[in-house]
């Protein structure tokens, strides 16, 4: 018979009756999170540009000294 | 015998006319008097081991003649830097000894120029330090390569950027390019946050003239005064800019500090310190034509799992911070330092942390992670002076689709712990109060 030894689980459940925990599932939460959606999205496609453009102009520098 | 230059002897020069020399010569380096019969006494063993301090060989390959060699930082006249390091083994006299630092050899100008030395100090590197990697000696790497140049390889004219990572990534490496001139300002910001991370970059200097391939293995030990210098950081995003304006929330990143950093350059001795902005300082009093270089590409040898790389790491959590839960309060200032590191250094450092709140601490070691995470310690600027912080952020490296918080793995800040509820892509909020901690420091070895 295994027994599984686990702090999280105590620390949670005393959190729950402490009424502790929240789900953060709120208008402005989720709002936070679509707003973050389209910011992340367009860091994304300045990322992909980037990254392409430094690997083309990367195979013109010879390093040789 | 030196299996870099016996390589090399077999693979070029005995091929030549000029009889050249196969054996050559090892310099061991012990920081006080040793004897001879030191090395047939069994309880001088410890001491040999405490005395030793590295290696230099000497190849017959004139005028370049310093060949693979290993030195221990603690015999540096100035060593107020932490670096990556590892344990390379050898013998003595026939006795086995190692050394703890960074492997380096001068190029010999015709079977491997600066560029086939960096490749070869970045794997010896990552041999001596990992399983997963092996030692590539300078003929595997010319082999490496063939099939990617439309010339013949020896004598050696050098490489372009593209081919060094080409052979990291043959290697075994996952491999980036981040260029100057797409990346601007954010470019010495990353080089630093990698640097921080404990990750030795390929670094691509140039001037008008000079193309020179070396390596940034560390930095100088940050002082109070140069954190208390650290300007406000100025995001090149204007949309992330102007809320954190409208919020007045001041932003210090800790990757933005103006100190020297280190190089294993194959022109100079080992451990070279310059700033960024001034990377060929150390050439300029013997070889004016280094004068202006600047650094404008590294390469970042990155674990082949590490989907989420630095800018868009760096992008997600200076956006999550600004979500109402993470608890920034408007007209506040911040200091943040972003890094990358192990899952098992990291809980090998918390476990033992007692300056961590002891159910924060438990909740983050008991959650499952992947084999690398990115942190973002956030602290102030007197906090960080103590090295101290008062939140975290840790984030799953293997998570490169940042959509609806993927890459969160937990986030803790003024008594707010979020993190996933469990089996669910739903967040959560306990309220459960961190205080200050003492800061990640295991990424770089200091010797002080």
């Amino acid at each position: 018979m295994t027994e599984v030894i686990s702090n999280s689980d105590k620390i949670i459940q005393k959190l729950q009756e402490e009424g502790k925990i929240e789900s953060l599932d709120k208008k402005e939460d989720l709002d936070a999170i679509i707003e973050m959606n389209e910011e992340m999205e367009i860091v994304s496609r300045e990322y992909q540009v980037k990254d392409r453009n430094s690997q083309i102009s990367a195979s013109k520098v010879i390093l040789t000294d | 015998m030196d299996k870099v230059y016996r390589d090399s002897y077999y693979s070029y020069f005995s091929s030549k006319n000029r009889q050249y020399k196969r054996d050559s010569i090892r310099i061991s380096i012990f920081k006080d008097v040793v004897s001879a019969n030191d090395f047939r006494d069994n309880t001088k063993r410890e001491e040999l081991l405490k005395k030793y301090m590295g290696f230099i060989v000497l190849r017959p390959t004139e005028p370049n003649l310093i060949g693979r060699s290993t030195i221990s930082p603690k015999i540096l006249k100035t060593k107020h830097f932490e670096i990556c390091t590892t344990n390379i083994r050898t013998t003595v006299n026939s006795i086995k000894l190692y050394i703890d630092g960074f492997p380096h050899s001068s190029q010999d100008a015709e079977t491997i120029s600066c560029a086939e030395t960096t490749i070869w100090s970045l794997m010896e590197y990552f041999s001596n330090r990992y399983a997963e990697y092996k030692s590539e000696l300078p003929s595997e790497i010319i082999q490496t390569l063939k099939r990617v140049s439309t010339e013949r390889q020896i004598p050696s004219k050098g490489l372009d950027i593209q081919q060094i990572s080409y052979a990291l990534r043959a290697f075994g490496l996952g491999t980036k390019i981040y260029s100057k001139t797409e990346y601007g300002v954010m470019f010495e910001n990353l080089l630093s946050c990698y640097i921080e991370s404990g990750i030795p970059l390929v670094i691509a200097m140039q001037n008008n003239t000079i193309g020179h391939a070396l390596l940034c293995i560390g930095h100088e030990l940050p002082t109070s005064d140069q954190i208390d210098v650290l300007t406000n950081k100025n995001f090149t995003n204007p949309r992330l800019q102007g809320k954190y304006n409208s919020r007045n929330i001041t932003v210090y990143d800790f990757n933005d500090l103006k100190e020297k950093y280190v190089f294993i350059d194959d022109n100079h001795p080992v451990y070279q310190t310059n700033f960024l902005e001034s990377p060929s300082a150390n050439y300029l009093p013997n070889y004016p034509g280094w004068a202006n270089c600047k650094i404008t590409y590294f390469i970042a040898p990155l674990y082949t799992k590490v989907y989420l790389e630095a800018f868009t790491a760096q992008n997600y959590i200076y956006q999550f911070l600004l979500t109402p839960r993470i608890n920034i309060n408007d007209n506040s200032e911040i200091l943040v330092k972003i890094f990358l590191t192990s899952n098992r250094s990291f809980k090998d450092w918390l476990a033992t942390n007692n300056s961590f709140n002891h159910d924060v601490r438990d909740l983050i070691l008991e959650t499952a992670m992947p084999k690398f995470i990115w942190v973002a310690e956030l602290s102030t600027k007197d906090l960080m002076k103590n090295r101290k912080a008062n939140g975290i952020i840790l984030l799953d490296a293997t998570e490169a689709n940042t959509m609806n918080n993927k890459p969160l793995i937990m986030a803790s800040h003024k008594g707010n712990y979020i993190s996933f509820a469990p089996n669910s892509t739903e967040l959560q909020k306990f309220a459960l109060p961190l205080g200050t901690f003492s800061v990640y420091q295991n990424n770089l070895k200091s010797f002080i």
